[in-house]
């Protein structure tokens, strides 16, 4: 009743390993065919136009220090955009750039810059291997009342890692 | 190689094992692109914080109209008719806020009126890109991105 069992064990095993490599084909097409390239650059540089927002406007009003002469946005926000790491040795990867108007005419009032400004040339072109950008514009007042259009434009270069 | 009936039989199982896990593995790997595009897919270039919406709903109610600021004409009690007094006003400022375009437009609602240069009667959620409100003492304010 139980007799020659071993070639029976012998064709289940074939099925085993089809088995497997079925799994593991399925697995592997799962992550080729939905993978995305993950280049969060332009993510990045969204983040800190809100980082900057949030250290240069109150409920609304522009700081009145931003007006001053010597401004440093670097200082006034405590951003470091300095890379440290061996490879860069203090390079700095980031920029900004805060522009503000007269909101009724759109006369230009003051333009703060901080960090590689070069890296913002690029902002608008297309192309992978260069630097994202993310531009903000906000209404806001300033401490007089007056009505101001603030630009805010920053940049994330990083170009090797992509 | 005498007596495969029960090899045969176990055997049978296994194709038929092997098939049905195939169709499982694909169903899964498609439900699973499926599911991406439904909750992560699309467009994302217009979804924003709202750090830009809560600093310009501030800025708006400071903003002054007739000598007073916009929170002020709303805490009256006959607010409805302030409101109706400075509504040109507040639409020309929003009309002209930044990143209004043929895509998508700022939207200032007090109470249940609406300024701005998209109608907001009809929009659906998923339609708003941005939003930021606050609760006034006799009235709900919020300012929405609305995308056309």
């Amino acid at each position: 009743m139980f007799k020659n069992k071993k070639a029976g064990e012998r064709i289940l095993s074939i099925y085993l390993f089809i088995i497997y490599i079925i799994v593991a084909i399925g697995i592997a097409s799962g992550v080729i065919l939905f993978r995305s390239d993950l280049d969060v650059r332009e993510i990045e540089a969204g983040i800190l136009s809100d980082k900057v927002i949030d250290c240069l406007v109150e409920q609304g009003r522009l700081k009145e220090d931003f007006f001053e002469e010597g401004f440093d946005l670097l200082a006034e926000c405590d951003f470091n955009f300095k890379d440290n790491t061996e490879k860069y040795l203090g390079e700095e990867r980031y920029a900004v750039k805060v522009e503000s108007f007269y909101f009724e005419n759109k006369k230009a009032l003051k333009n703060v810059e901080a960090g590689k400004t070069d890296l913002l040339t690029y902002c608008g072109l297309e192309g992978e291997k260069i630097p994202k950008c993310n531009l903000k514009e906000l209404y806001v007042l300033d401490v007089l009342d007056d009505k101001i259009l603030l630009k805010i434009n920053s940049a994330v270069g990083k170009v090797e890692n992509v | 190689m005498k007596s495969k009936k029960a090899a045969i039989g176990k055997t049978m199982t296994w194709i038929v094992a092997t098939i049905i896990i195939l169709f499982v593995i694909i169903l899964f790997v498609y439900g699973a692109g499926v599911l991406g595009l439904e909750l992560f897919g699309g467009d994302d270039s217009l979804k924003e914080s709202s750090t830009k919406s809560e600093q310009m709903l501030f800025a708006l109610l400071n903003t002054k109209f007739n000598d007073k600021t916009l929170t002020e004409h709303l805490n009256e009690e006959d607010w409805e008719k302030n409101l109706k007094e400075i509504e040109k006003e507040i639409y020309e400022i929003v009309k002209r806020l930044p990143e209004n375009s043929k895509k998508a437009g700022w939207s200032l609602e007090i109470g249940g009126e609406s300024f701005g240069v998209i109608p907001m009667q009809g929009h659906s959620p998923e339609k708003i890109k941005e939003v930021s409100f606050i609760n006034l003492k006799n009235v709900k304010i919020s300012l929405l991105k609305v995308e056309k």
